[in-house]
């Protein structure tokens, strides 16, 4: 028990002048009457005397010295001081990450770790300045260095547990100045120390560690990833078990709304379990999920886009061309897949960014976009009318964006295909007139077409060959490729590039809100991905939308989803963090006080109000009786 | 008549001369049924009316001697005849500090002044001598025996300069009465004007003064605030008329015990006086004026 302010305690002296008042007597009003003849004949027995009277017990004195007491020992400022007192200044970095949410301790880890703050703010001396840091995806002083206790305890209020990771590096970089700036201070880390400690720090304030949580179990989805086969594409999920006991989970993968799979695990205490799990072709945004009914339900669902957001390009070729396949495994963002039987099918049609034919024909009811390679006869796009030997490249169409950087002018062609060019394309490059290579867009629905076998000349040898195929596939497959990664960690920004010419770019979130964006420089900077699961990126020209993709946030965090406290593994230059010891604060009981204070004064004005002053006999004898008494001054009948 | 006769000031203002003009016509009614200017005295004396015989004795006036019965008996008797003399009115009034209370016309002292004034009117229209003297003033109290009713005006002036004295200067009612008894001759009806609030009441001073021939009266006057206090709280009272200083909390309890001693009191005082034959009328200084002097005086026996 100590006192912040302990010389109000003299303030107690106050006391002598209230019994002298009640002593003295000296709130009698002087009343002057013709006679007191009378009066002593009637009041001999309530006669007070003057001008010093024996102190009696009165009820009214009582209240008042009971209140004065009251006052001084909240002015005084009385608390109950735990064991060691912390530093002068504080800086508390709290952690808002995603393990904060588990619920071990109810209703959370975080509203114990904001209750921990208010100790500490409570714990301030007089003029001591704290500084609040919320850690999580990001570090934020939600609070700088202030001793108004009533904003401080405003900013924690306002901190509310975030989804993401913690970033703790970014919040000891904030702390470090905010703690040297000021003497004597400490830093206090409120966690549950479900974070990977920064190597090194430049922190040389002494650390204080107060941990949140307990000893809980949780099991969660700590990686997951699709990945495309011969035959088409399987997820592969990661289950960790943090707990102590062996559990058992059905993890449930879902396409949108329909069942996949769904398998039963059973995952050893401190194990982990992967599971992969073939897909269907063409599946969307899958969703796995475990049922898990643990402290933290952040990692028991995750997102994930099959296929990531790569364009994907369906490859059909007569025999096998590693020129082909190698040059489109150089291209970013784009995932080639060869097709099944060797045929193309007309289903496949909405499904790929780009269909390139090598020495076969595409289906005639084929709506994407093509790039035809060494065209057959009869290949439903252009007129096949001969063969043409050894033609040498006599025109290029320089100024086209597909033949920026490419130049074909010293390459060998062995054969060609002689084609007629058709009304919708445009020739880039020609030999003697006969085009070589051609591309133009009919019906919305771009084409280009290379009139000779990559493996009957020398161009994949040549530097032009993989810009020409970059140039021919971009420009073909606009939408592929949006360069979104696969998945984020809540709460991280995310760059979005858009592609030229976009004016805006809409991204709806899981909830459904609708955010426009326009892009400054080519570029859309994300913040707001607070929200675990599939956010959808739309990207307009005009009133046109030219590119969708999918971006999906997952906590995926083997650190956040280890919810069981750990110790702090940080050491700052000045001292080791103090083990994850409790500093106890101390515990201010003036609001009380003041409370009891008013309350009692408010009894003795009443009191004083409903009969005077009187002794405690008395009043008890008036209460007991508690008739109505009638006004004083009202005019009574005189007695006969 | 009167209201217009002189300029008047406060205490006999054209208010209270109206009422007293009223009196007037009143006092004409009370009198109709008594001898006109005549009041049969006590003392045998020269007169018209036959009281009683008794033997000569030497020094006797020869005159008188009632010769027929002298012839019949041969014994010398003298003749005694009814002295008729105009009798003395006395009106005392208290002027001790606890009487220079109340408000306007609820005065004590100005309200006595009145009663006084009314008292002495009536006399005089009776063709009595009044005698008023003021006990325990800070002027000069006696006026010598008035007579006739020109001799009102000099009443007026009289009560009109009677002023009570400074507080804290108590006055010994019964030390004061004593003193009149002693010192007056011609005793007779006697108004004693006062609210008797002193030691004792002046039960003293009024025997004194019966004991000397005085019938006395005693009109017992009260302001409403003293018959009933407005008073309450942590109270410092300080008696006017003698300085004196109680300290005492009034609530409701004390003044219902103020009230109990006050009727005690009375109550005390018209069995004492009723004892003794005195009429004893207590009156509040807010009773209305007129009332009290043509009918309480007159239920209370103080004037026929």
């Amino acid at each position: 028990m100590g006192s912040i302010a302990p010389l109000g305690l003299g303030l107690l002296a106050l006391a002598i002048p209230i019994i002298a008042l009640y002593m003295l007597r000296m709130r009698r009003q002087e009343q002057v009457v013709s006679s007191t003849l009378l009066w002593e004949q009637a009041i001999r027995d309530v006669r007070a005397n003057a001008p010093w009277q024996k102190l009696q017990p009165n009820l009214l004195l009582l209240l008042q010295l009971l209140a004065l007491a009251a006052l001084v020992f909240a002015l005084i400022r009385p608390f109950w001081l735990g064991a060691t007192p912390l530093g002068a200044n504080l800086v508390a970095i709290i952690d808002v990450s995603g393990s904060m949410n588990a619920t071990d301790i109810a209703p959370s880890r975080l509203t114990k770790a904001k209750a921990e703050v208010q100790n500490l703010i409570a714990s301030l001396p007089a003029n001591g300045q704290m500084t609040i840091i919320a850690a999580g995806a990001g570090a934020e002083v939600v609070q700088a260095a202030t001793s108004d206790r009533a904003a401080l305890r405003e900013a924690t209020d306002r901190l509310t547990a975030r989804t993401g990771i913690t970033n703790f590096t970014e919040a000891i970089a904030l702390a470090t100045p905010a703690a040297e700036r000021l003497p004597d201070t400490t830093v206090v880390i409120i966690s549950d120390g479900a974070f990977t400690p920064p190597a090194t720090n430049d922190l040389r304030a002494p650390i204080r560690f107060i941990q949140v949580g307990k000893e809980s179990e949780n099991l969660g989805i700590t990686a997951a990833a699709t990945r495309r086969t011969g035959g088409g594409a399987e997820l592969f999920v990661r289950v960790q078990n943090f707990g102590t006991t062996e559990r058992q989970t059905l993890l449930s993968v879902y396409d949108g709304q329909t069942l996949v799979e769904a398998r039963a695990l059973t995952v050893a205490a401190g194990g982990e379990m992967g599971s992969t799990i073939g897909l269907p072709p063409a599946v969307g945004l899958l969703r796995a999920e475990i049922d898990a009914a643990d402290e933290l339900a952040l990692d028991n669902t995750v997102w994930v886009r099959s296929g990531g957001n790569k364009g994907r390009i369906l490859l059909t070729t007569a025999g096998p061309n590693t020129f082909l396949e190698r040059g489109l495994a150089l291209q970013p963002n784009v995932v080639v897949e060869r097709a099944q039987g060797g045929a193309a099918t007309p289903t496949d049609g909405g499904d790929y960014d780009l269909y390139i034919f090598d020495g076969v024909a595409p289906p005639k009811d084929l709506r994407g976009p093509i790039l035809l390679i060494n065209p057959p006869a009869d290949n439903g796009l252009v007129t096949v009318t001969g063969t043409i030997e050894r033609p040498a490249v006599t025109g290029q169409l320089r100024d086209d964006p597909l033949m920026k950087g490419v130049d074909l002018e010293r390459i060998q062609i062995a054969e060609a295909v002689a084609v007629e060019r058709p009304a919708w394309a445009r020739v880039l490059a020609d030999s003697g007139g006969k085009p070589l290579l051609l591309a133009g867009e009919s019906d919305g629905r771009r084409m280009a077409i290379l009139t000779f076998a990559l493996s009957r000349s020398d161009l994949p040898l040549t530097l032009a060959y993989p810009i020409l195929l970059a140039n021919l596939v971009g420009w073909l497959a606009p939408n592929a490729g949006s360069g979104l990664p696969e998945t984020i960690h809540p709460d991280e920004i995310v760059s979005i590039a858009a592609r030229s010419g976009v004016d805006s770019m809409v991204i709806t979130d899981p909830d459904g809100r609708e955010r426009r964006f326009v892009p400054a420089h080519g570029v859309v900077l994300f913040p707001n991905t607070a929200r675990l699961g599939a956010y959808t990126v739309r990207e307009f020209v005009g009133d046109r939308e030219i590119r969708r993709s999918v971006l999906t946030v997952n906590l995926l965090s083997a650190a956040e989803s280890k919810i069981t406290p750990q110790a702090l593994q940080l050491t700052s230059g000045a001292a080791a963090v103090t083990g994850s010891e409790i500093p106890r604060s101390r515990n201010e009981i003036w609001r009380p006080l003041l409370l009891a204070a008013l309350i009692i004064l408010a009894i003795e004005w009443w009191i004083y109000y409903r009969g005077g002053a009187r002794s405690l006999g008395t009043f008890a004898r008036d209460l007991w009786r508690s008739r109505p008494r009638p006004a004083r001054n009202r005019a009574r009948k005189r007695p006969a | 008549m009167i209201a217009t006769a002189r300029p008047h000031d406060a205490v006999f203002d054209e208010t209270f001369l109206r009422k007293l003009e009223r009196l007037d016509i009143m006092a004409r009614k009370l009198r109709a049924g008594v001898v006109r200017g005549e009041r049969r005295s006590t003392k045998r004396g020269q007169s018209v009316e036959f009281a009683d015989y008794r033997l000569y004795s030497p020094g006797d006036d020869l005159r008188r001697v009632d010769w027929n019965v002298y012839a019949r008996t041969e014994r010398a008797f003298i003749k005694l005849f009814v002295e008729e003399e105009d009798r003395t009115i006395h009106v005392l009034l208290d002027s001790s500090p606890s009487m220079d209370w109340g408000d306007g016309d609820q005065h004590k002292l100005t309200w006595g002044r009145r009663v006084a004034a009314a008292l002495g009117y009536i006399a005089l229209a009776g063709l009595d001598r009044v005698a008023v003297t003021v006990l325990g003033g800070a002027t000069d109290g006696r006026i010598p025996a008035l007579r006739g009713t020109k001799s009102f005006f000099r009443l007026l002036d009289f009560l009109s300069a009677t002023t009570s004295p400074p507080a804290n200067q108590p006055l010994d009612l019964d030390q004061a009465l004593r003193t009149y008894a002693s010192r007056t001759r011609n005793p007779g009806p006697l108004f004693l004007i006062s609210d008797l609030l002193v030691e004792g009441s002046g039960k003293l001073g009024l025997t004194a003064l019966a004991s000397h021939g005085y019938e006395p009266a005693i009109i017992h006057t009260l302001t409403a605030d003293e018959l009933n206090p407005a008073l309450a709280g942590e109270l410092k009272l300080v008696d006017r008329e003698t300085g004196g200083v109680r300290e005492l909390t009034v609530d409701e309890s004390a003044l219902s015990r103020y009230r109990q001693t006050l009727t005690t009191w009375q109550a005390d005082l018209a069995s004492h006086c009723a004892g003794r034959g005195w009429p004893y009328l207590p009156i509040s200084t807010a009773d209305p004026f007129d009332e009290v002097i043509l009918n309480t005086l007159r239920r209370g026996g103080m004037v026929q």
